[in-house]
C-alpha cells in the first residue's frame, strides 16, 4: 500500500468540520448497523417488553435432568428472546410475522414497538393499525373514491380513489386479522402477495414494507376461517410469551410510572429509512456457504417424499396424494417398508414450498448478520427455521412416530417438532455424506455447462451418472434423502441424454 | 458495550478541563472556544460509548492517547480555524484504526510517542504509510547490525516457528505449536528500535523458509547464541530469523 492511499484511507471517515466550527458525525455504517439493532434489542428486551426466558440459543449445551425426565438445558453462548427478536428480523428483512398468543402478552405492543424502530411516530402508528373485525369492508381497509367524483366521472380514469394511508407505511400492523371477514381478506391477500391493490381501474402500492400480524384467540368468538392463500403468506410465527411472576416488581414500577414502553423508545435506536435500506441489503449479502446450503437442504429436501404416493417414481410426493383427495397419514402405514423412527417423511403431512426454501435462508442470513457474522451458520438455521416452518408443516399425527410418549408431546409444540425433527436430520447428514458427496461431485461436472463438450465425454458422463442410479437404487433403501439424490441424478442423466441426442442429429445433419 | 460513567466523568474534570484552558490561554474567543470544546466532548462521549477509548493507563490506544493527552495538550497551538478539522482528521484516524488489525494502531501509537504533532495528522500517517509500507532507505548489503526482540515480553507462552513479511519492515511471527490451526502471531515493526506490535491476527499461512542462506549464517557468526536458527523469512531490506530454543527472533537490517 502506497503512503498516499494510506493517508486517503486513514483521514477519511464520519467526522467532518462545519461552518459553526463544530464537527459534525454521520451516523454509523456497516459494522455499526448490526451495534445498533443489538442496542435496539437489548433496550426492547430489558425495558419494554418482558421475556422470562430466552429460547433462541447458541453455545455448548448442558442438560439439567430431574428424577421424572423433565429436562432444563442451558446455553454457555449468547441468547435471545423470540418474542423480541423473530419481530425485529421480520422488520429489517421487510417480511410478513404473524404473532400468536393468548390475549394480553404483547402482541401488538410489539408490532407497534417495530413500527415506532422505524421512525413512525406513536401518532402515525395508533392510526395505522387496521383491527380486524367482522364489519370490516374493502372500503375501510384500502381506501374508496369520493361520491362526487363517482358522479361526475364518464370514464373510470376521473374516479380518484382515497387511498387509506397505512397502505404506503414501511410497517403495516392488522391486528387480529381471523376477524376480518373472508372477503375482505382477498382484498388484504392481493395487497400482501402481490404488493399491490386495484379499485376501480386505479392502483396503489405497497412499496417495500414490513408486516405483523396478530391473530385473536379462535375460542374469543367472532373469527372467521383465514382463507390458505393468506395463512401462506405470512413468512414466520412469533409465539408470545407467557408472564413470570418473577417479573412482578417491573410491572408495578411500570404502573406507577404511568408510563408505557412506546413512550420512551429512545432516538438512538431509531432507524431512518436509509439505515433500514442499507441493513435490507447488507442481510442479503451475508454468504450461506455450501456446507450449510447442503444440510438445510437435506433436512427440508427430505420431507416431500412418499413412498407410498405412488409407483411412478417421480411422483413419490405427498402432493401426489394431496391432488388425490388423500392425505399422508391413509398410506403412511405399515405397508410403507421405512422405519417411522427414523425416517422424517412420516412426521409430517405436506413437504416445503420453494418460497418456504427463500424465506427460511433470508431469515438465517438476518439472524446470521444481527449477530455480526458474515455467513450464515448451521446453528443459525437450527434457531430460525422452526419459527419459519410453524404454520407451514402440518404434523401428521397418526404417524407410528407419536405414538411414543417422548414424541407425543411434540405434537403440541411446533418448535420443539420442528427442531427436533432438524436435529435428526443433522445425525443423518454424516451417514449420508459419502453419497451426496458423490452426486455433487457429478453436479460439479456438469454445472459450466455442455457447451464444447464432445459426445465421447458426454457418453462417459452418462456412464458414470447412470452408474451412481444404478448403485443408489440397488444397495440403499429408498428414503426421502437418497430419493432427492436419485431424482437429482434422473435430471442431470436426462441433460446430457439431450445433449448427446443433438449432438448426434448435429452431425447427422 | 456499556457507557463508562467513571471514564467520562475522568475526562471532563481533566483534559477537558484543560483544553478550554488552554484555548481560552491562546485567546481564542469565548464562543469560539466553546465549540471546539463542544466537538471534542461529544466525539468524546461516541468514544466512550462505543469502547474506543479506555483509561490511558489500562489500555494504550490512538484514540485515547488523542483525546487524554495530545488534543488537550496541542489543539491551542493549532491555527484557530484549522481546530475543527485537526479534531475532525483525529477521530476519523482513530476510527478507521478501530476498524484496522490492531497492529496498525500499536504503530500509530509508537509515533505519537516519537512527538508527533497534532497539527500535522497528514504528515503523521505519511510517514507511517512511509516506514511501514514503504521501503525504508538502505536496503542489505553493506554493513549490517542485529537486533533481538524479545516476542516473549508479548506473550510468555508463545514459541516463535514459522515467519513472513508482511510490508518491508514488518515481520509476522507464528506460533510453532499448531501450524494447521489458527495460531497466535506476533508481529514486531523492524525500524530503530523495533517496536513489538502484538497480535497480528495473520489467517495466512507462511511460505517457505528464506533461501538468503548467506544471512542467516551472517546471524550465526556474528552472535553464537544464534546458531540455532528454525526457520529465515527475508526481503531486499531486513531479514528475520526465528531459533530452536527461544522465544527472541534476531533480526538483520543495515547498520
Amino acid at each position: 500500500m502506497s503512503p498516499e492511499n494510506l493517508i486517503e484511507r486513514l483521514l477519511e471517515g464520519r467526522a467532518r468540520p462545519g461552518p459553526d466550527l463544530q464537527v459534525h458525525l454521520s451516523d454509523r455504517d456497516g459494522p455499526g448497523l448490526h451495534d445498533k439493532m443489538r442496542q435496539a434489542y437489548w433496550w426492547i428486551a430489558n425495558n419494554a417488553v418482558i421475556c422470562p426466558y430466552y429460547d433462541i440459543e447458541y453455545g455448548a449445551r448442558s442438560t439439567l435432568t430431574g428424577a421424572s425426565g423433565d429436562e432444563v438445558v442451558l446455553h454457555d453462548s449468547m441468547s435471545y428472546s423470540s418474542f423480541v427478536l423473530v419481530p425485529m428480523l421480520t422488520l429489517f428483512t421487510c417480511r410478513r410475522a404473524l404473532l400468536v398468543g393468548g390475549p394480553g402478552r404483547g402482541k401488538t405492543t410489539s408490532a407497534i414497538l417495530m413500527a415506532l424502530l422505524s421512525g413512525m411516530s406513536r401518532d402515525d402508528v395508533r392510526r395505522s393499525i387496521q383491527r380486524g373485525h367482522p364489519q370490516l369492508s374493502i372500503a375501510d381497509l384500502l381506501g374508496s373514491p369520493l361520491p362526487s367524483d363517482l358522479l361526475k366521472a364518464e370514464d373510470m380514469s376521473a374516479v380518484k380513489i382515497g387511498w387509506r394511508k397505512w397502505i404506503s407505511q414501511r410497517v403495516k400492523i392488522i391486528d387480529e386479522y381471523n376477524r376480518i371477514p373472508t372477503k375482505t381478506q382477498s382484498a388484504l391477500l392481493s395487497l400482501m402477495a402481490e404488493g399491490y391493490a386495484e379499485m376501480f381501474d386505479q392502483y396503489v402500492y405497497a412499496g417495500r414494507s414490513s408486516w405483523f400480524l396478530t391473530a385473536n384467540d379462535d375460542a374469543g368468538g367472532g373469527t372467521f376461517q383465514v382463507i390458505d392463500a393468506l395463512k401462506d403468506r405470512i413468512d414466520v410465527v412469533v409465539r408470545a410469551v407467557p408472564f413470570n411472576s418473577g417479573f412482578l416488581e417491573l410491572l408495578l414500577r411500570r404502573i406507577e410510572a404511568d408510563r408505557t414502553p412506546e413512550e420512551l423508545v429512545p432516538s438512538e435506536i431509531v432507524f431512518s429509512a436509509e439505515e433500514l435500506e442499507r441493513i435490507f441489503s447488507a442481510i442479503l449479502a451475508v454468504e450461506v456457504p455450501e456446507p450449510v446450503r447442503e444440510r438445510i437442504g437435506f433436512f427440508l429436501g427430505q420431507l416431500d417424499f412418499c413412498r407410498m404416493a405412488s409407483p411412478q417414481f417421480e411422483a413419490m410426493s405427498k402432493d401426489t396424494l394431496h391432488l388425490s383427495g388423500h392425505t399422508v397419514s391413509e398410506v403412511c402405514t405399515e405397508q410403507c417398508p421405512l422405519d417411522k423412527k427414523i425416517h422424517l417423511c412420516t412426521q409430517t403431512e405436506n413437504g416445503v414450498s420453494a418460497r418456504a426454501y427463500q424465506t427460511a435462508l433470508h431469515f438465517a442470513k438476518a439472524l446470521a448478520y444481527f449477530r455480526g457474522h458474515a455467513e450464515v451458520e448451521v446453528e443459525d438455521l437450527r434457531q430460525i427455521v422452526p419459527w419459519v416452518l410453524h404454520e407451514k408443516l402440518v404434523p401428521n399425527a397418526r404417524s407410528p412416530f407419536f405414538e411414543s410418549k417422548d414424541s407425543r408431546g411434540l405434537l403440541q409444540d411446533r418448535v420443539a417438532w420442528i427442531r427436533r425433527m432438524f436435529d435428526t436430520a443433522m445425525d443423518q447428514h454424516g451417514r449420508h455424506e459419502p453419497v451426496r458427496k458423490k452426486v455433487r461431485a457429478l453436479r460439479e461436472e456438469l454445472e459450466p455447462g455442455l457447451e464444447g463438450v464432445p459426445l465421447r465425454a458426454v457418453e462417459e458422463r452418462l456412464g458414470r451418472v447412470g452408474k451412481l442410479i444404478g448403485e443408489l437404487v440397488k444397495k440403499h433403501e429408498l428414503s426421502g434423502p437418497v430419493y432427492e439424490d436419485i431424482i437429482h441424478l434422473k435430471s442431470m442423466y436426462s441433460r446430457y441424454q439431450n445433449y448427446a441426442h443433438w449432438l448426434k442429429q448435429s452431425a447427422r445433419g | 458495550m456499556r457507557w463508562d460513567a467513571r471514564l467520562w466523568r475522568r475526562l471532563v474534570e481533566g483534559p477537558a478541563r484543560d483544553l478550554a484552558a488552554s484555548l481560552r490561554a491562546a485567546g481564542a474567543p469565548d464562543a469560539r472556544a466553546g465549540a471546539v470544546v463542544e466537538s471534542y466532548l461529544r466525539l468524546a462521549a461516541e468514544g466512550i460509548g462505543l469502547g474506543y477509548l479506555h483509561p490511558p493507563e489500562v489500555a494504550p490506544g490512538f484514540l485515547t492517547e488523542a483525546f487524554f493527552r495530545l488534543i488537550p495538550s496541542g489543539l491551542a497551538a493549532v491555527p484557530e480555524d484549522a481546530r475543527a478539522r485537526t479534531l475532525a482528521d483525529c477521530w476519523n484516524l482513530g476510527e478507521n484504526l478501530e476498524h484496522a488489525p490492531a497492529w496498525w494502531r500499536r504503530m500509530f501509537v509508537r509515533l505519537l510517542d516519537g512527538g508527533a504533532s497534532l497539527g500535522d495528522l497528514a504528515a503523521l500517517v505519511e510517514r507511517a504509510g512511509r516506514e511501514a509500507f514503504g521501503p525504508p532507505g538502505a536496503a542489505l548489503g553493506g554493513r549490517t547490525r542485529l537486533d533481538w526482540i524479545d516476542l516473549g515480553a508479548e506473550d510468555r507462552r508463545f514459541l516463535p516457528g514459522a515467519l513472513h513479511f508482511v510490508a518491508p519492515t514488518v515481520v509476522c511471527v507464528h506460533d510453532r505449536h499448531e501450524p494447521d490451526a489458527a495460531v497466535p502471531t506476533v508481529g514486531a515493526w523492524l525500524v530503530d528500535p523495533p517496536v513489538v506490535l502484538g497480535s497480528m491476527g495473520c489467517a495466512e499461512t507462511p511460505g517457505p523458509a528464506s533461501d538468503r542462506l548467506d544471512l542467516v549464517d551472517e546471524v550465526g557468526r556474528r552472535d553464537p547464541r544464534a546458531a540455532d536458527v528454525r526457520n529465515a523469512a527475508a526481503n531486499e531490506w531486513r531479514c528475520a530469523v526465528t531459533l530452536e530454543t527461544s522465544q527472541f527472533i534476531v533480526v538483520v537490517r543495515p547498520a
